[in-house]
């Protein structure tokens, strides 16, 4: 008992220390896993690799991506958040190649990128992003 | 240049726009209350995605189709979130003369969408979605907008305004495709 209730104080002492740096949670930015996992309400990591690959957020608001074009490293994840209207999905452009499930407001898709892509959405198809690798 | 077809779709879409775009002059001086901004708002959504439904029911086109899946999905999503906002600001919709057009507006539409089959009704499902989004998007903008009082349902009708538009550049498109 005494030690779930210790781990738990020090994940709270985490999570409030990576939140306090990860900035305003609503804006797109350049994150660590664990800095977004807290931001975003998740359990975060007790241990930060060594060399920790990034996520970085795309939110989803008036039908459009931002930021469109995003720029990470190879093996970074991106998260998408829809915090719009309607449901979106996320899909390689033009082929559907990979894509998220439909994706309603609130709903969020995480996808880890070796390679640069374009996607779209396959609903709205005037909704388009990039994925660059730096 | 004025061909007798071109000069009746005009009149078709200038009368589809008056249902929204004049109403009686006694709504023209009264502003809106919130209630009667909810009603329209539910209304004019739930008027599209009966369209989509009776697309659906009418069209082996697969661009139709699509679009009309398109409209019933977010138009119900809208709704889903007005509801659901209306319910958080305790506003109970009240219907109103706007409302009342509208709904006159969709059954004389859904009469004239019933009435064709094939290729003749794609075309005019097409050019009446383009018209009924320039439609709600205009009384959106001219009266829904400035005479909403409470901050809240009016940053939902400011959100709405780019599903909107997105619906009314896709309808445009493909109504032009029918020409
Ligand atoms: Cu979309």
């Amino acid at each position: 008992m005494k030690t779930i209730f210790s781990s738990a104080f020090s994940m709270v002492i985490l999570a409030l220390a990576l939140s306090a740096c990860s900035g305003d949670a609503n804006q797109p930015s350049n994150t660590t896993e664990a800095e977004s996992a807290a931001a975003n309400g998740f359990t975060p990591a007790a241990t930060v690799p060594a060399k920790p690959h990034k996520t970085d957020t795309v939110i989803i608001k008036a039908m459009a991506f931002s930021p469109a074009t995003i720029t990470v490293q190879k093996g970074d994840t991106i998260y998408w958040i829809n915090q719009d209207m309607v449901a979106h999905d996320i899909s390689q452009y033009p082929d559907r190649k990979w894509h998220s499930a439909l994706l309603q407001p609130g709903d969020h898709y995480v996808q880890t990128f070796d390679d640069s892509s374009s996607y779209f959405c396959s609903i709205h198809p005037t909704m388009l992003g990039k994925v660059l690798l730096q | 240049m004025f061909s007798l077809q071109s000069t009746t779709k005009l009149l078709a879409t200038l009368s589809l726009a008056c249902l929204f775009l004049a109403p009686s002059a006694d709504a023209q001086t009264k502003k809106l209350s919130d209630p009667e901004i909810a009603s329209v708002a539910v209304t004019a959504n739930q008027i599209d995605v009966n369209y989509g439904k009776i697309a659906l029911k009418k069209s082996k086109n697969a661009e139709i189709r699509k679009f009309a899946e398109t409209m019933i999905r977010d138009h119900e999503g809208v709704i889903k979130q007005a509801v659901a906002l209306a319910t958080k600001l305790h506003v109970t919709p009240l219907s109103n003369d706007m409302t009342k057009s509208l709904l006159a507006g969709e059954k004389k539409t859904t009469k004239m969408l019933n009435g064709k089959s094939g290729k003749a009704f794609d075309k005019a499902y097409a050019e009446n979605e383009a018209a009924y989004h320039d439609a709600v998007i205009s009384a959106i903008k001219t009266t829904l907008i400035p005479d909403c009082q409470n901050a809240e349902l009016k940053e939902l009708l400011n959100s709405v305004m780019p599903v909107l538009a997105h619906h009314q550049h896709m309808a445009h498109e493909m109504a032009a495709n029918f020409k």
